[in-house]
């Protein structure tokens, strides 16, 4: 706050409100003489009516109460009795803004409603008792709570605030101060006071709230109004690649149940059957009987015998081995068939791949007529049951030996992945 | 365990007939799993007249887990890389390649005519390999000196 001599004969009160500083000092004219700001230490209790711009100014004065009003003794003791009234004021043709003790909340009423009676821009209160000098507690706290349910936020429409107690201590005073010395040269101690003192001199109170503050608060939504917008695409973008996703993944797992895609290509061959699967697949004794003639066998071997196709398609090395065993063949033959007996011709016709092997190639030991167990895959291979079953059930779900899957067509256990589906799609563009 | 009575069976086979230029032994008589494999380089290469040393580790899961092969010795290679480790990398090796039915055998048959017939399309040793492919007179050059300093 500060007092000047000026040509209107008033007393200028600067007044900062929470969130004004620097702004509000600077706007101080330069010639005033006496100032009193009240940096961040102002609290609106009420915003009603309060511009656009957060600037609520004009001269001070103390709303009177009713004579007969018990608020008049009640706060006598925090208003001097000399203070500027209404009538010090309403001569000049300025906006108003009354200051008042808030001493109880009914004598606070009656403050509010004398000030609103006056027409006043705005209202000041100050609670006497409170020796707190920083920003008094805000609106929802309970010394601002009056009996009528916060009803005068409404019935008055003019912004009310709150300054510490001692401040507005200090404020009342000067107010009653200045306003008493055109009559009573109480105080004349310095040749500046001597000159203004014929003249008449009032507080004028400037209270700029809310406009540093409207405009961080537009900043931050403006900041948030961005971050809310990028969120919002970021979730809808997440949410259309997911569903691409998803999309090409069922894609792909209809594709696999129809057998349509080259497991291997997948690199899914750490996949493994399951055991109901492995139980599935034809299991039974190494047996001798009259080795099969070719005549008895529907179509030629040795064209429709994987190994063959094996051997033809697969690393330098592949031959060696299957040789081997097709050596073997040439060697064995007479005593390796091992079609059960009694079995029916479309069996015989499953096993014929069968005498070809005489071999387990996974514990490289010969197939015993009459004892060992052997498990057929579906591409004919035959096996031990003690080596191959353990095998499809931990290690892979192909043939050891030419690298088929086991799993009949559209009974995968596996769940796409997104991997698979990239690994297919670059499986298929070259 | 499976797997020692295939790796035993192997092993006679390649003792009682061995393949040309391959003999092998067990590093450690009690441990099937750790074979030492003397190599001679393949006749036309330039390893020829070299014995390289070979370390073959199976692995207890075998034959349904590959071996690993590493050279002991160091050779000038483009699939044989060229450190302490000398690991030689065969397609048929690989994890997701390999054959239960593929035997140590054919492995190492592999191995020596990878020695006659580098790969350098699938080569650990990307200089060696450019050289193999660019400048074939010095690759021999050097891959006979290295052969003659360390392999003989």
């Amino acid at each position: 706050m500060s007092t000047r001599d000026d040509s209107l004969s008033k007393v200028a009160t600067l007044w900062a409100g929470s969130g004004q500083a620097s702004n509000s000092t600077s706007s101080v004219e330069e010639n005033v003489a006496y100032r009193f700001v009240l940096d961040r230490k102002v609290q609106t209790i009420s915003s009603n009516s309060i511009p656009e711009d957060g600037l609520v100014s004009g001269l001070l004065f103390v709303p009177s109460l009713e004579p007969h009003d018990p608020c008049y003794d009640i706060t006598a003791s925090s208003v001097p009795p000399n203070v500027t009234r209404y009538e010090d004021v309403s001569d000049f043709g300025y906006s108003l803004v009354g200051l008042a003790p808030w001493v109880t909340a009914e004598c606070s009423l009656s403050f509010l409603s004398a000030a609103q009676k006056v027409g006043t821009h705005g209202m000041i209160f100050f609670q006497p008792s409170d020796n707190e000098t920083g920003i008094p507690p805000d609106s929802n706290d309970s010394r601002w709570v009056t009996n009528d349910g916060n009803q005068w936020r409404m019935d008055n429409n003019y912004p009310v605030y709150a300054i510490s107690g001692p401040a507005g201590i200090t404020l009342i005073n000067d107010l009653s101060w200045y306003s008493d010395r055109a009559h009573n040269n109480k105080r004349e101690n310095s040749i500046e006071e001597f000159a203004i003192q014929t003249e008449t001199n009032r507080l004028f109170a400037r209270i700029e709230t809310g406009r540093e503050t409207q405009a961080s608060t537009s900043i931050w939504s403006f900041v948030l109004a961005i971050a809310g917008t990028v969120l919002i695409l970021s979730i809808i973008l997440i949410i259309i690649y997911r569903l691409v996703l998803r999309k090409r993944r069922a894609q792909l797992q209809r594709r696999i149940n129809a057998g349509q895609v080259d497991i291997e290509a997948l690199a899914l061959n750490q996949m493994m059957a399951p055991q109901e699967v492995v139980n599935k697949m034809p299991l039974y004794t190494y047996l001798e009987i009259s080795p099969p003639t070719e005549a008895t066998l529907p179509q030629d071997d040795t064209s429709s015998n994987p190994i063959e196709h094996d051997g033809g398609k697969s690393n330098p090395l592949s031959p060696n081995e299957d040789n081997h065993a097709q050596g073997d063949v040439g060697i064995q033959k007479p005593e390796a068939a091992m079609v059960k007996p009694g079995q029916n011709d479309s069996c015989r016709s499953k096993y014929r791949l069968s005498y070809t092997q005489t071999t387990c190639a996974i514990c490289l030991d010969d197939f015993v007529v009459g004892s060992s167990t052997v498990r057929e895959l579906p591409c004919g291979h035959i096996f031990d049951s003690a080596c191959i079953d353990p095998f499809l059930t931990q290690n892979s779900c192909l043939c050891p030996l030419c690298k088929k899957s086991v799993l009949p067509a559209g009974s995968y256990y596996i769940s796409v992945t997104n991997e698979m589906v990239e690994r297919e799609h670059l499986s298929r563009r070259p | 365990m499976g797997s020692v009575k295939r790796i035993s069976k192997e092993l006679t086979e390649l003792t009682e007939s061995p393949p040309a230029g391959i003999r092998v032994e067990l590093a450690d008589e009690s441990n099937v799993y750790e074979w030492k494999v003397h190599m001679e380089g393949p006749e036309g290469s330039p390893f020829h007249n070299g014995k390289f040393l070979i370390k073959l580790s199976l692995p207890t899961e075998y034959p349904f887990k590959p071996p690993t092969v590493s050279f002991a010795t160091k050779i000038y290679h483009p699939n044989v890389t060229n450190d302490e480790k000398g690991s030689m990398c065969l397609g048929m090796l690989r994890a997701d390649e390999w054959k239960p039915s593929s035997k140590i055998a054919a492995v190492l048959q592999f191995a020596r005519q990878l020695l006659a017939e580098p790969m350098p399309d699938d080569a650990v040793e990307g200089r060696i390999a450019e050289q193999y492919k660019n400048d074939r007179v010095r690759y021999e050059e050097v891959a006979r000196e290295w052969t003659r300093k360390y392999a003989c």
